[in-house]
């Protein structure tokens, strides 16, 4: 029996009971369409993650301070107080480091900001006139940290988006004035909404002039007195300079922090890539969980196929005899079920997917809370899910089709 | 003379019934040539059907042989009876066992899936409806056809694949004997005209008498077989009288002997 013919009975079979049919598929259909829009959700989470961080600018290196160690207790990376306001300095010579375009320092530190009735907690990074480019951040109003704001210590402070709409209802930040750790700072400037959530965000931080931070804040010196901050940005001079900058930097820091050939380093230098990779790998684990616990349903799915089937092999005992009586082999029998149980799984797949596109089409740009969902729809989620639905029809209609294959002839031509 | 289409030696099948055996055939043996209508006649128990079935390989003999064409079938692989099920043999069944969701031609058509591709199998499958005069039918499915006319579809199923032997497992039971004189007078005409080997198997004298041999069974053996003058089936369909539950307008060819046009299958 040529292939051809097989599709087109089983075809007609399934069509021949469109409503059983139907529901039968409503359980692929859901499984199907809730793997094809979760994944499309994950992966926008993850595009999203990504295309945050690489609006950072992907030239861009981050040193850091080692860990701290006091009594052989080893605390957390950045905890350690090796880098100063020196080393950003010596980064920036051209001399040892010819990669680098530009270095943007910054301190940071916790504070309660203050105005007027409104108060917020936030991350106070102290930064130089340079950050701003460095870390390809725009205001939306007001002015820079200049080089003169720096010199002079003096107390300005450009505000995240949204630490200046909470502290300024009305709108019109500018010139007004806010406390921070009891002292009157002039706001010069709002940065533009860059997005993002949790930890980090900028958003939810303010810029102060680095020395001001220093000498008026919270500053904290090295046991030789140098100004210690907490990263230094580096800009390399394009993405393909990356490797060569971030080895020109880590061979300047080794020789001015006087690390012997045996000694580790005692900061650490990363770049956009490392997060992204770390992020992703995070959002991947995370859509892959979710994508294994709506198979889940898939299988719920191909239960369900296999009931139906039984049904009708059941059903039509009379029909399989006939088939037998005309030369049907059981290998035919068997073929012609498990077509039939793949064919109506796979059309439950096919379903499936255009059901979760339309799901995930629906979400795309929408805003639920706080968030707003990103969805990127992608053709191997949808093979896939078409290859597994198929394969389930075809696993859960094996036993329907063997029991119709062992059939007795005699006994089924005699089925009323 | 040709190799027998038939040859049964001593053959025996046994059922075990809780803790018993019982002996369905008990030492059967006949022979049926090739050209013949045999009439298989007995009372229920007499083992027909159980001799019907290994007739058909749909069952195996548990004792003795059975030659099919020459081949001892009693020894042989599941995939192989179906094999030669799908190609020498036709069966025509008391309840006509058609698909009630398929047109009468794709009912027709069902007997050529299993084969090697071979033609036209829509044109071949026309040709054998335009046999029994169904042609006009074709796209019509089981449930709206007569009980005659249904059983002429299942006669073209079984005449499809052109088979070396057509067997009948009480043709006429379910039909009454208007329609009954019709399809016996179509196999009759299929083994007059066209030559075919066929058995039937009744309990029906009537219908009996329309075969040129009839084998008498009781008690799973042979105890007569006589060569008979077969009754000469006129199809009680005319211009005065059609079938009653289907109105015919068409001749039918089995009406006409001789104007049918031999089978032009090639094996």
């Amino acid at each position: 029996m040529n292939p051809l013919l097989i599709l087109n009975t089983a075809l007609s079979s399934v069509g021949a009971n469109k409503l059983r049919a139907g529901l039968t598929l409503l359980g692929i259909v859901i499984g199907v369409a809730a793997v094809v829009s979760l994944m499309a959700i994950g992966r926008g989470a993850r595009e999203t993650v990504t295309s945050r961080i690489t609006a950072l600018g992907t030239n861009l290196l981050f040193v850091r301070p080692g860990s701290a160690t006091e009594g052989g207790f080893v605390f957390g990376q950045g905890t350690a107080q090796t880098l100063t306001l020196e080393d950003a300095l010596a980064i920036e010579d051209p001399v040892f480091t010819p990669d680098v375009v530009a270095v943007a320092p910054e301190t940071s530190t916790g504070l309660q900001i203050v105005a007027g009735s409104q108060n917020t907690f936030s991350i106070t990074l102290g930064v130089t006139s340079t950050w701003l480019d460095v870390r390809n951040i725009e205001l939306s109003s007001g002015r820079p940290i200049t080089p003169v704001d720096v010199a002079n210590e003096l107390q300005v402070v450009i505000l995240g988006s949204n630490v200046a709409e909470q502290l300024y209802e009305s709108g019109a930040p500018l010139g007004q004035t806010a406390r921070l750790d009891g002292r009157q700072f002039t706001v010069i400037g709002v940065m533009e909404h860059q997005g993002g959530t949790g930890f980090g965000n900028i958003d939810d931080q303010i810029l102060v002039p680095l020395t001001t931070a220093h000498f008026r804040l919270n500053g904290s010196r090295t046991p030789q007195g140098d100004i210690t901050v907490a990263t230094i940005n580096v800009q390399a001079a394009g993405p393909d300079a990356l490797d060569d900058a971030r080895a020109q930097v880590e061979s300047l820091l080794r020789l001015r922090h006087r690390l012997g050939l045996d000694d580790e380093d005692d900061f650490t230098v990363t770049n956009q890539q490392d997060t992204i990779d770390t992020l992703e790998s995070t959002t991947d684990t995370f859509v892959v969980f979710l994508a294994a616990v709506a198979g889940i349903s898939l299988v719920v799915g191909g239960i369900g196929i296999m009931n139906i089937m039984l049904v009708s092999v059941t059903e039509r005992t009379r029909e399989i005899g006939i088939r037998r009586a005309v030369g049907a082999k059981r290998r035919d029998v068997l073929m012609q079920f498990v077509t039939e149980a793949t064919l109506l799984s796979a059309a439950g797949g096919l379903v499936g997917i255009a059901l979760g596109s339309a799901v995930a089409e629906l979400i795309d740009g929408r805003t639920f809370g706080s968030e707003t969902f990103q969805t990127v729809l992608n053709a191997d989620v949808a093979i896939y899910a078409l290859a597994v639905s198929a394969a389930i029809g075809l696993f859960f209609g094996i036993y329907p089709a063997a029991r119709a294959a062992r059939l007795d002839p005699i006994d089924a031509l005699r089925q009323v | 003379m040709t190799t027998p289409v038939i040859e049964l030696q001593d053959l025996r099948r046994e059922f075990r019934m809780g803790d018993e055996n019982v002996n369905a055939l008990d030492g059967a043996s006949l022979t049926v040539e090739e050209g013949e209508m045999v009439a298989i006649v007995g009372r229920s128990g007499s083992g027909k059907s159980t001799l019907m079935n290994i007739l058909g390989c749909l069952d195996t003999p548990s004792g003795g042989r059975y030659l099919l064409n020459g081949e001892d079938i009693t020894e042989l692989s599941d995939d192989r009876l179906s094999e030669i099920r799908g190609r020498y043999l036709g069966f025509v069944f008391q309840n006509y066992n058609l698909l009630p969701r398929v047109s009468a031609l794709g009912n027709v058509e069902l007997a050529l899936h299993y084969r090697p591709r071979r033609g036209n199998k829509r044109a071949l499958a026309m040709e054998a409806l335009d046999r029994v005069g169904l042609a006009h039918r074709s796209a019509h499915r089981p449930p709206e056809l007569s009980g005659g006319e249904q059983q002429r579809v299942g006669i073209a199923r079984a005449l499809v694949s052109d088979p070396r032997l057509v067997l009948a497992d009480e043709p006429t039971g379910n039909l009454d004997s208007r329609s009954s004189d019709l399809i016996m007078a179509t196999i009759q005409s299929l083994n007059r005209d066209d030559g075919l080997t066929i058995v039937v198997v009744t309990h029906d004298d009537e219908v009996a008498g329309v075969a040129n041999r009839i084998i008498s069974l009781a008690d799973g053996r042979v105890v007569e077989d006589r060569i008979i003058e077969p009754r000469i089936v006129v199809s009680p369909i005319g211009p005065s009288g059609p079938e009653p539950v289907a109105p015919s307008a068409t001749p039918t060819p089995d009406m006409a002997p001789g104007v049918t046009a031999p089978d032009p299958q090639t094996l």
